[in-house]
């Protein structure tokens, strides 16, 4: 449980929460990178992007004109077709479990390299309802139901979308306390808008992800989601040249549901 | 080092051939409760000369045969005169009354107004619970560790907290003492409240600088708090009803003038109100803690004495069953003080300190428990020797066995999870000290002396060899007992006093620190699960050098007294710690592969003018300053502002007694803005915000100001039967100072993000009630 939310809780008496004005300062832009390769067939998207300022409504700024290339460790090797400004899409490549990809971006003048290695599928069997407690709430929560292989190093990340919408509550594991065991925590968070409710319709996406995809999400739910509950810091990201975002080869399963 | 040999010689070589000589010894303690008194000045009247009783209320003065008075003072103590006639050694037990509560008896002498203008001792605040009685603070619950944060150099680590960075320094570089024995985590209810029940302490000292050889083991400061001792006379109870909290305090003689107890409770009821709702999710939560301070003392003849302390608290937690994180504090100290002869002073203490914290959960089909402890077994000896009036040496040593144990998961079957146990760490912490305070003049004053600490981190266990990029490049295996690596660091303590005349002076020392206890925090604000860590192979110890010149002046306007003090400092730290971004702190078996090492600096200017007497008395400080570090790994390996970096700092405290019923008293504070990392831009990662920082601490928190207000009133009295209301108001005008800042999307609009500021406290009234009998 975050820090602040049990020191607000505590002085639930005296405490309050107000919108504030703050004068923030406009870094010089950043470029934003996001990939994924997954085990279901393509096209795959990798999406360049830029920074914007704090106090504007966000719009997707893409980059544009950038050479992006794939390879894989079976030889495999393929240059990504730009579909819109700054998005750009694999044809023929496969995603399969085991294998690393390598990332390659020339843009600007700027080169941007990553690597990530798609781990073996771990399958998810199910996805139930349970009741817990949050907050001294009691709320409904999903739990996905997979068993964690033997041998440390597996990490999972989840995306729960609920009656369509993404829940933007970040989940992910790893097998630290778990190795080995049938998983039993919930999808749980704070937030209203991660709770379930009787009638939604819950879908649930299951990610085997590698170390260093597992420490960008760590990282990002640590310091970078504006939550304050430790010294704010960018995401440790596994993209090499001094970009922000992440390249993540990962397997996906989905298991759906509705909550009764 | 070779100065220090210098300074002895010189010291021993002044020490001319003169008539016949005795010693005056013995305590000074309060009439009325047999309390001993500590820093009573013990003045031979006539003559330019002077002992100060120490931390047991002892003091020895050697001086050649004749007739003498003895001049005896302590701030709040009616200033009394003894007629001695020397000519064997002599032991002298004086006594004390409690100065008039009338205003016009406040005759002052020049001793008992204005902190020591002689001396030696630069950068320390001492405050009785008399002085802490009248501050109005949160709630009314008083507390040493929030009245220390109204002197200047004092600040909250984090605001309404009562944490505390000395002179630019976090909260795990203060050693806070209670009997001697090492708090290590000061706090109640996450560090809202201290650990320090009020109406057991009898002092707190607190040393910014300037630290005396006897104490080592933090860089920033030192909070020595001591303990009543228990009425010898008469048979008490005091306690009080406040608006959180109900306490309790027994003590009397266990044999009249030779033996007393003590025994002093505190429990908070803040969650009684929650069990008067009827929302089942909340009457069932728990928030509470207890505080238990017991004390025995003894006298074993006349050369003899036996202290025997102990404290012990908790905090609980608890969201029904389902979550629940308790911790506390246990200490234990058994002190002998024994007198070899008149002038040769001993105290042996054997101490214990423990910590721990147990974090419970258990929600629906996840459940486990995490433990995790620290323990110090401490033994600590001090020699004092009375030379002759100009030299008063102390000698010691001090070895503490550190046992952490970071952490134990046990989760049992159909946990879900697997039991896993982190691996306990062990260090032995020795040092050995010497110290001379020297009067050379009738104007100049030398303190001079140093400690060596020797620090040794110890097997059982795994220890790694980190590259810088933080990765494991060996593991090697050490057994029970095995060191693992050794540390020798020599700390130098000097300090000059040069009284410019009757009321002023000016003072200059040095100080090395060293710290081999580090608190990994990732909030810096002291939560209960915050690890500690031993120095290891990795971890090497943090250090400080400290100079600091003051000027100290005693001054009377339209007759009353006056005290300006002057101070300015420069810190340099070495192997300061940081974490890299995105580490995880807590459950890491191996932390070292987390950590940053580089250093720190720390100066400022502390301005200090008080009012002693009269009906209004009280204090403005101001501090400038500035606290930085500069990590390599950090910031891209510039130089950056430390969180608990605060430019300006003033704080203005008034007391004003209206008549012998009525005492009415107000605090202002204002401070800078705690440094802080806001976002400077923004992006998504698979379709969440995600926020950018491009430099560390880079802005600042809104300004912190609040004024507070109380008022106290003695009830009728009877008898034996005494009573007192306290009424005040905690953030008087209401300031909506920010607690923390944080961001997040707009709700209609998830594309507009937006930052909220979070108010902990608005104005808060309370009242409260004590009594005594």
């Amino acid at each position: 449980m975050k820090r602040t939310t049990i020191i607000a809780g505590i002085f639930l008496l005296t405490s309050c929460q107000k919108v504030i004005d703050l004068k923030l300062n406009n870094a010089p832009k950043q470029y934003v990178i996001e990939g994924n390769v997954t085990d279901v067939p393509g096209p795959y998207t990798v999406t360049i992007s830029q920074t914007s300022a704090f106090n504007v409504s966000y719009t997707f700024q893409g980059v544009g004109g950038a050479a992006v290339t794939i390879k894989d460790d079976a030889g495999n090797s393929e240059l990504l077709k730009e579909v819109g400004t700054g998005v750009y899409q694999t044809s023929g490549l496969a995603g399969v479990e085991g294998r690393t990809y390598e990332l390659h971006i020339d843009v600007g003048g700027k080169t941007f390299t990553s690597t990530s290695t798609m781990p073996h599928r771990v399958n998810f069997d199910s996805l139930y309802v349970r009741e817990l407690v949050n907050i001294s709430k009691t709320v409904k929560a999903a739990v996905p139901v997979f068993t964690d292989p033997k041998g440390q190093g597996n990490s999972y990340r989840f995306n729960q979308y609920i009656n369509g919408r993404l829940d933007k509550g970040l989940y992910y594991q790893n097998d630290d306390f778990t190795d080995g065991l049938t998983n039993s925590f919930a999808l749980l968070q704070p937030d209203p808008d991660s709770t379930l409710h009787v009638g939604d319709k819950v879908e649930v996406d299951m990610q085997c992800i590698d170390k260093p995809v597992y420490k960008y999400w760590f990282s990002l739910d640590q310091s970078s989601n504006g939550n304050g509950s430790a010294i704010p810091s960018n995401p440790v990201t596994n993209i090499q040249g001094g970009a922000l975002g992440y390249f993540s080869a990962h397997t996906t399963q989905r298991r759906s549901l509705v909550v009764k | 080092m070779r100065l220090l040999i210098c300074l002895l010689v010189l010291s021993l070589r002044l020490q001319a051939q003169e008539p016949p000589k005795h010693t005056i010894s013995g305590t000074v303690r309060a009439k009325v409760s047999g309390e001993t008194i500590l820093r009573a000045t013990i003045v031979v009247d006539g003559k330019n000369t002077g002992v100060t009783t120490n931390d047991y209320g002892f003091f020895s003065i050697t001086l050649p045969d004749g007739k003498y008075t003895l001049i005896i003072s302590a701030v709040g103590w009616e200033t009394k005169a003894l007629e001695v006639t020397l000519h064997e050694n002599l032991q002298l037990q004086a006594t004390m009354e409690i100065q008039g509560t009338q205003l016009q008896d406040a005759t002052v002498t020049a001793q008992t107004r204005g902190r020591s203008i002689r001396g030696t001792q630069m950068g320390v605040e001492h405050l009785s619970t008399k002085e802490i009685k009248n501050v109005p603070v949160l709630f009314g619950e008083r507390d040493v560790l929030k009245t220390l944060q109204l002197l200047p150099g004092v600040k909250p680590v984090s605001q309404g907290t009562s944490g505390i960075s000395v002179r630019g320094g976090s909260a795990d570089q203060n050693l806070i003492l209670l009997d001697e024995a090492p708090v290590y985590n000061a706090s109640h209810l996450l560090g809202f409240f201290s650990t320090f029940n009020s109406d057991a302490i009898k002092d707190v000292t607190l040393y910014k600088g300037g630290m005396p050889a006897q104490y080592g083991g933090r860089l920033s400061s030192v909070v020595d708090v001591r303990m009543n001792d228990g009425n010898n006379q008469d048979f008490h109870v005091s306690g009080g009803l406040g608006a959180i909290s109900a306490k309790i305090n027994v003590e009397g003689p266990i044999e009249k003038d030779r033996s007393s107890f003590l025994l002093s409770a505190r429990r908070t009821y803040y969650d009684m109100f929650l069990k008067l709702s009827k929302d089942s999710t909340v009457n069932k939560n728990s928030l509470y803690f207890y505080d238990l301070n017991a004390k025995l003392n003894f006298t074993l003849g006349s050369r003899d004495k036996l202290y025997l302390s102990g404290y012990f608290g908790r905090d609980n937690m608890a969201s029904q069953d389902i979550f629940g994180l308790n911790w506390g504090n246990a200490t234990s100290t058994l002190r002998w003080n024994h007198t070899f002869g008149p002038r040769f002073f001993s105290n042996t203490s054997l101490i214990y300190s423990y910590y721990n914290y147990k974090l419970r959960i258990n929600n629906n089909g996840t459940n486990f428990n995490v433990l995790s402890e620290l323990r110090d077994w401490n033994i600590k000896e001090e020699l004092q020797f009375y030379i002759n009036p100009r030299n008063n040496v102390r000698v010691g040593f001090n070895s503490i066995y550190h046992t952490l144990n970071p952490g134990v998961l046990t989760g049992g079957p159909k946990s879900g999870v697997n039991d896993t146990s982190f691996q306990k760490r062990y260090g032995l912490e020795n040092a050995v000290f010497a110290g001379n305070s020297w009067k050379v003049s009738d104007k100049l004053d030398i303190s001079y002396g140093g400690r060596l600490s020797i620090f040794s981190a110890l097997g059982k266990g795994d220890f790694y060899k980190v590259s810088p990029e933080g990765v494991i490049l060996d593991t090697m295996h050490y057994n029970s007992g095995q060191v693992v690596k050794t540390y020798v660091n020599p700390e130098i303590r000097v300090a000059f006093s040069y009284q410019l005349n009757e009321a002023s002076s000016v003072k200059v020392s040095y100080v090395d620190n060293t710290q081999n206890m580090h608190l990994i925090s990732s909030t810096n604000a002291g939560f209960p699960t915050d690890l500690w860590v031993v120095s290891n192979n990795m971890i090497k110890p943090e250090r400080s050098h400290q100079v600091s010149l003051g000027y100290y002046k005693n001054f009377d306007f339209r007759e009353n007294a006056y005290e300006f003090t002057a101070e300015t400092y420069y810190k340099a730290l070495e192997n300061q710690i940081d974490y890299r971004d995105g580490a995880q702190l807590t459950a890491n078996g191996t932390i070292e592969t987390e950590l940053l090492f580089g250093k720190g600096r720390a100066y400022g200017a502390e301005w200090l003018i008080r009012k002693k007497t009269g009906r209004l008395t009280g204090w403005i400080g101001y501090t400038l300053s500035k606290s930085e570090k500069q990590i390599p790994g950090i910031n891209e390996d510039r130089w950056y502002n430390a969180v608990q970096d605060k430019t300006h700092d003033i704080s203005v405290v008034g007391m004003y007694k209206l008549n012998p019923k009525w005492m009415l008293s107000a605090n202002w504070v204002y401070t800078t803005g705690n440094a802080v990392s806001f976002p400077s831009g923004k992006y998504r990662a698979d379709g969440r915000t995600v926020y950018y920082y491009s430099e560390r601490n880079g802005y600042r928190m809104p300004a912190y100001h609040r004024l507070d207000l109380s008022a106290t009133v003695q009830l009728k009295q009877r008898k034996r039967y005494s009573s007192e209301m306290a009424f005040g108001v905690y953030n008087a005008y209401n300031r909506n100072n920010a607690f923390i800042i944080t961001f997040r999307d707009n709700k209609t609009d998830p594309n507009k993000t937006e930052a909220v500021r979070t108010t902990l406290f608005g104005a808060v009234p309370y009242i409260s009630y004590n009594f005594k009998f």
